[in-house]
Order: structure tokens, then sequence, then C-alpha cells
């Protein structure tokens, strides 16, 4: 029993000086990787520079677009230029939005329509108690109407 | 809030990094130039009114998810690709400058030990674009950017068990790959040594 948690505990030693040589590796490597990225070639630096000096005048325009609203207190006009900037970014999306809602106001009305003039179908009139001449009887209305009086 | 000087230097700090890393996550230089140029404009345009001290944690969190997706649309592009492979487009050389794309090294140093740092790093690089997906991520936020476990969770958007569970396996991984290939501690600490030398 005795001997077998002693070799636990060498095992256990053995995984944890492993595992702390493997991590110092890995911090080793790391620190050889990080000193190569700071050499890349020309064209790259170039492109990063670039990005970066994009970036910077993005945040330059917010700034100063903040600035702006903050000196004539339009927030008004803030929201109308978020909106517009949005609705140019999302111009696809909006349309296809106007063009479900107007598929589906079609559908709607239609589905409705059918209930509504279900009175007026051939199967309203076939199913009917009354021959279909009685329907096109203009006097009959008038004679249901004073027959219910 | 950040001022425009302040992220510019944040940025000129973790650029070339951020570069290297999403190199190694994508596998294509031109695709991970666009990739850091999105998530420096993203960090820019969205935010632009956080403190300094938040940007690095910000900029590697939108750094990930434009990886993401970058797969994600390569997926789709991937399908329409091999569809339409019989159009492939050659790619002609005339116009490209070596010099342009050339990595340039110190030349302090012997040339051995150059040739010799040069041919570690590849090894690394390679061990590394091995690993899975999660665990380079892993690897990269808690060793190389030197994030907490917690940080690393954040952005990985997974626990930090889950954090240290990748990790492990990532150092285990990279550390008998490069075993593997001959490569042990002592050689490391010699060519980072060496590299420390010469600049001194």
């Amino acid at each position: 029993m005795r001997k077998n948690k002693s070799i636990n505990n060498i095992d256990n030693d053995h995984l944890k000086a492993e595992s702390a040589a493997d991590e110092q590796l890995a911090y080793l490597a790391s620190n050889l990787l990080d000193d190569h990225a700071q050499h890349l070639n020309a064209t790259t630096l170039q492109r990063l520079s670039e990005a970066r000096a994009l970036a910077v005048s993005q945040l330059t325009a917010s700034q100063a677009e903040l600035a702006g609203i903050n000196q004539s207190g339009s927030v008004l006009q803030w929201f109308s230029n978020g909106f517009n900037r949005n609705f140019e970014q999302h111009r696809m999306m909006f349309s296809l939005i106007i063009v479900l809602a107007m598929a589906l106001t079609f559908f709607v009305v239609k589905q409705y329509g059918v209930d509504k003039n279900i009175e007026h179908s051939d199967a309203f009139l076939l199913a009917a108690e009354l021959p279909p001449e009685a329907f096109a009887d203009k006097g009959f209305d008038t004679w249901l109407v004073s027959k219910q009086d | 809030m950040a001022t425009s000087k302040e992220l510019s230097d944040f940025l000129e700090a973790v650029e070339r990094r951020a570069f290297k890393q999403t190199a190694y996550a994508v596998r294509d230089d031109h695709a991970a130039l666009d990739i850091v140029q999105d998530a420096m404009m993203k960090l820019a345009e969205k935010y632009g009114d956080k403190p300094v001290a938040e940007l690095p944690l910000l900029f590697q969190r939108i750094l990930q998810n434009t990886m993401r997706d970058f797969w994600r649309r390569q997926k789709v592009r991937n399908l329409w690709t091999s569809l339409l492979s019989s159009f492939g487009n050659s790619e002609d050389g005339e116009d490209r400058d070596p010099l342009d794309t050339l990595d340039v090294e110190d030349d302090s140093d012997e040339p051995s030990v150059v040739l010799e740092r040069s041919q570690t790093i590849k090894l690394i690089e390679s061990a590394l674009k091995k690993l899975p997906t999660r665990q380079r991520e892993a690897f990269v936020l808690r060793y190389w950017e030197d994030m907490d476990v917690a940080e690393t969770a954040s952005i990985m958007g997974c626990s930090d068990g889950s954090v240290k569970t990748h990790c492990s396996r990532a150092v285990h991984a990279l550390a008998s790959e490069l075993r593997r290939q001959g490569i042990d501690k002592l050689g490391l600490s010699n060519l980072i040594s060496s590299k420390l030398g010469s600049r001194s």
C-alpha cells in the first residue's frame, strides 16, 4: 500500500516537472516568435502603417463629430446622421423588409377578403336551401326584411 | 477616452504581433493584413471612447471575432471556389519586387546563428499552425500576449477551466513537436540570449 503511494507520488512529481518544462519551452518559443514578429518586410509594415492611420483618422472624425454635437446641442441632428449612416449601410436589409411587409400585407388581405366574400361564392350558392335565382331577385331582400318585421 | 495619439501608440505597439498571430491562424498574409485592418477600424469606431487601459483586451476580442468572421466567409467562398475551380486565375509575378517581401533580419549576428534562428522559428511556426484553433488561440493569448486566465477566457468566450485545458494541451503538443524536431529548452535559451547579446 505504502509502496503504491510512493509510486504515485513519484509519478505526480514527474508529471509536474514535465509540464513545468513544457511551459518553459512554450514561453521561450513565444519569446522567439515575438522577437521574430518585429522583423516584417517593408510591404507589410507599410500596410500596417496605413491601416493604423485609417483607424486613427476614423477616431479623430468621430470625436470631431461628437464635439460638434456638444457645441450645437443638436441631438436630433445626431440621430438623423446615425440613421442616414445606418440606412446607407443596410439599404439591402431595408429593401428586403419592405418587400416582406408588402407580401405579408397582400397575403393577409387576400385571406380576409376570401372570408368576407364567402357568401358570394359558388359553394355558398350551391349549398344554400334557396335556389340561386332567389339571391338574384332584387325584391327578395326587401321581402326578407319585411317578413322579419 | 483614448486620444488619437494614445490609440496610434497602442496600435503601433500591437500591430506586428497581431499580424503574425492572425497570419498563423488564417495562413494567408494578405487576409491577415485585411483582418488586422478591420479590427483596428472596429476598435476606433466602436470603442474609441474607452480608456486606453481597456484597449488591449478589446482589441484582442475584436481580432478573434474578425478571424471567426473570416473563416465563416471562407467556408462559403470555398464552396463556390470548388464549384468554379476551372476558372482559376493565374498569378503573374512580373510586377513583384522580391525586396518588398523579403523578411528583414538583423545582420549583426553570425550567419550560422541567423540561419539557426530562422530555421527554429520556422519549426515553431509550423508547430503552432498544426495546433487546433482553440488551442492556438489559448496559447497565443496566454503565453504570447501574456494575459491571465480570466482575460483569456473572456476573449475566447469560455470558462477559466476550458482555457487551462486548451493551454495545457497546446503547450504539451507544442513542446512534444519541438522536441521531436530536436529543439530543446537549452537551444531556445541560447538563441534568445545570443539575440539579446547582439543587441547589447
